[in-house]
């Protein structure tokens, strides 16, 4: 669930309780919920969030102590239709504190904690869970003091060279097929290359030309 | 056992289209195995379909998010489409049908006949090793070149596809399976709703309000317009069809207004669709996918269309339809009104009347199903008549008598008509010069040739660059040309003279038949013209004696 890496600043995680005395985190001497009722203001921001919006799928950035996401589950389960949540968090201290303090693990919710930027968007999952077009929430305190972790997850590039693609190629034979080309360019300009240059016919297969067709279809 | 694989992946236009193709091959081939290949968003709608033993879903949406998209690592698409194409490939497929000719299938096809699949039969666009698309006949040709682009096809495509893959065209069950309960519970509320009628025999009209596309929906005024005049008829009762989403429910409730909230509306998922079409007496739709339910059960249908679509190649496959094309959303009520009328009551319409549509009629003849123009006066006719004659054409290219008189007489503007064939004969006189012209250059001497890499593309320039298959009937001629030799234009002159003089041959023998069916239909238009002119002086005589 979590690698080594977090991007929380050490020592800086303080625990307050509310008025109802639920836990608070307070990072960077910033609350990261209500210190007065953290489930009231969950349920509000969650209620804007959810007006007019039937999606099934969210992507909450930033955990806290997990009120936003209970009551967002708690939402989604009265419409009784499946529903998937992931949550991103970058501080692993904090989401062990949120493990040890509240332990409430809603159903149907994936946690990527701590995780740099690059592995998340190598994640199988979490690209087939954004190929869907979830809702996201952002946790605004959170994605103030992770300012630079959040800012990369949004304005990330993926690969696009063949470098970087070939690794994530499951089939041996198609991931040597690839790393045959200089530049994927090449590789999207194929069908021209092969009209032009007769010698690369007997290359028995059309895979990047289907990819450069579903381009072209668009 | 026959492993047929039939690849559909367009979104809306073929997809209860290809039922019939389906049924026509579990009739011919009863042990045959048939697997559809189709998208992942279409999973609920195959899986009404009946006689398919497996079905493959492509995740098109998902790898053109990839694709599309600067976040994703393209290594994903190379997985998804890689996974994908090997569980196709898994098995030889005896036969592939591409039904839908577009370059994903293509691509797909090209790609199985070089896998497992070397040796099956394939119906549509495959290309070879050289990206030449192949094709052995006439109707292979024109099916894989410019049937896929022409706006103005004179074949529905089923009948291409069911021609090429030699059998016939008999839907006796609708194709579909419907659910038991859903079939119980829709005859009996239909029932109720003649019952409270008070007539048995009122036909029920079902009007589908809403299109997948707002461009393609009908205006609210003339949905209204229609249904006024609709509830005027006792034995009219209409019904308002809906998908089970919002928008629609909003729409519905908009028109329902205009009547004191007091029209039946009917709310139908896909799988209670057929069940509710089923019940209907007739149903008038823009909608792709409630029309071709309606044409698997032969409920008389009309098709609201108000963009110049593909209609001529995908209009709903029954004798019992009319369609309705409009260039703006507001059709008037009335011509709906009338096509009710024609449909259900074979009441006479004068047609030709009808302004700022125009209006069509599929007939029957030895190739399957032609919309013939039912208001031609309202609508360019030059278009039309080369549609109708090239269809006669091509039926002749592949060797197939055809009675044209039902054609002909669809095409009454003799004047007219006889100006358009005056300009067919002159394009095809032009390429019967330039093919002479290739046949010349293509037997020159080796030492005459200055260019020999060149000589074969300067030799076919002119044919290859004559105009487009919707200009003319010539432009179909080279088009099929194209076909045929785009395969050696790969080689040298000298590799290939015989096979593109051969070609060339074939060229001529289409331009003959083109000059000769030209010259039918003008002396057609004569013979009515003259015939015309005698009832003329004769009427002119008797009424000049009577007035003695």
């Amino acid at each position: 669930m979590a690698d080594h890496n977090s991007f929380t600043k050490s020592n800086s995680l303080e625990i307050v309780y509310s008025k109802k005395g639920l836990p608070i985190p307070k990072l960077e001497d910033i609350f990261i919920h209500s210190q007065y009722d953290p489930e009231k203001e969950a349920e509000t921001f969650i209620n804007q969030h959810l007006k007019n919006n039937d999606n099934h799928n969210f992507l909450l950035l930033g955990l806290g102590f997990g009120y936003h996401l209970e009551n967002l589950c708690q939402r989604l389960a009265q419409r009784k239709t499946s529903y998937k949540v992931i949550v991103i968090e970058p501080s692993v201290e904090l989401f062990e504190n949120y493990k040890t303090l509240r332990g409430n693990f809603p159903q149907n919710v994936e946690f990527h904690v701590g995780i740099n930027i690059e592995t998340l968007y190598h994640n199988k999952n979490i690209i087939e869970f954004l190929t869907q077009k979830p809702s996201v929430i952002a946790q605004p305190q959170l994605l103030q003091i992770f300012n630079h972790y959040f800012q990369e997850l949004l304005t990330y590039k993926g690969g696009t060279t063949i470098k970087s693609i070939t690794p994530l190629i499951n089939d041996d034979e198609v991931r040597q097929y690839f790393s045959e080309f200089h530049e994927l360019t090449d590789l999207f300009k194929l069908p021209e290359i092969i009209k032009q240059q007769n010698e690369i016919l007997c290359k028995e297969d059309f895979i990047p030309l289907i990819i450069e067709s579903l381009n072209v279809q668009q | 056992m026959n492993k047929i694989l039939l690849i559909n992946l367009k979104e809306n236009n073929d997809f209860f289209a290809s039922t019939r193709i389906i049924s026509a091959i579990k009739n011919e081939y009863p042990n045959s195995s048939i697997t559809f290949l189709t998208l992942d968003s279409l999973q609920d709608e195959a899986n009404i379909l009946d006689n398919i033993d497996h079905i493959i879903t492509f995740e098109k949406k998902k790898l053109i998010s990839i694709l599309n998209s600067q976040i994703y690592n393209k290594g994903f698409a190379v997985n998804l489409l890689s996974d994908f194409l090997s569980q196709v490939n898994s098995q030889p497929w005896s036969k592939i049908i591409n039904y839908n000719n577009d370059y994903l299938s293509t691509y797909i096809t090209s790609y199985l006949k070089l896998g497992q699949s070397e040796n099956a039969d394939t119906v549509g666009g495959v290309l070879n090793k050289s990206f030449s698309l192949q094709a052995e006949t006439a109707f292979e040709a024109y099916y894989n070149g410019p049937y896929t682009k022409s706006a103005n096809a004179s074949f529905c495509q089923n009948d291409i596809v069911l021609n090429l893959l030699s059998v016939k065209n008999n839907l006796t069950t609708p194709g579909l399976k419907c659910n038991p309960e859903h079939e119980r519970i829709a005859y009996h509320n239909f029932q109720k709703l003649r019952a409270l009628e008070g007539n048995p025999n009122v036909k029920i009209i079902g009007i589908k309000i809403k299109s997948s596309n707002i461009e393609t929906d009908i205006s609210t005024k003339t949905i209204v317009d229609a249904l006024n005049l609709i509830l005027d008829n006792p034995d009219f009762f209409p019904v308002i069809l809906i998908e089970p989403r919002e928008e629609e429910r909003l729409a519905a409730n908009e028109i329902n207004q205009f009547f004191d909230n007091s029209l039946v509306t009917i709310e139908a998922d896909i799988i209670a669709l057929p069940s509710v079409i089923n019940n209907l007496d007739l149903l008038i739709t823009p909608e792709t996918k409630t029309k071709q339910i309606s044409s698997l059960f032969n409920v008389p249908t009309i098709e609201l269309h108000t963009k110049p679509k593909d209609f001529y190649k995908h209009f709903n496959y029954q004798e019992n339809l009319i369609i309705i094309f409009s260039k703006t959303s507001d059709i008037e009520g009335k011509y709906i009104y009338d096509a009710i009328c024609d449909l259900l009551f074979q009441k006479t319409i004068n047609w030709g009347q009808h302004k700022n549509i125009h209006c069509f009629r599929p007939v029957r003849d030895e190739l399957g199903l032609i919309l013939l123009p039912l208001n031609q006066e309202q609508m360019p006719i030059s278009s039309e008549i080369r549609r109708i004659l090239s269809r006669i054409c091509l039926a002749k290219f592949n060797n197939i008598q055809i009675d044209t008189k039902v054609h002909f007489d669809h095409l009454n503007n003799y004047q007219h008509n006889l100006r358009i064939m005056s300009q067919e004969k002159e394009k095809l006189a032009a390429l019967t010069r330039h093919l002479l012209k290739a046949l010349r250059m293509l037997v020159r001497p080796p030492e005459q040739i200055v260019n020999p890499d060149t000589h074969l593309e300067e030799t076919l320039k002119e044919i290859l660059e004559f105009e487009g298959p919707d200009k003319s009937i010539a432009g179909i001629c080279s088009s099929l040309f194209k076909i045929y030799a785009n395969k050696y234009l790969i080689h040298t002159a000298a590799d290939s003279t015989n096979a593109i003089e051969k070609e060339l041959f074939v060229l001529k023998r289409y331009v003959q038949i083109s000059f000769e069916v030209i010259k039918h239909f003008e002396s057609y238009c004569l013979d009515v013209k003259n015939t015309n002119l005698i009832n003329n002086v004769k009427t002119k005589s008797s009424e000049l004696r009577a007035s003695y």
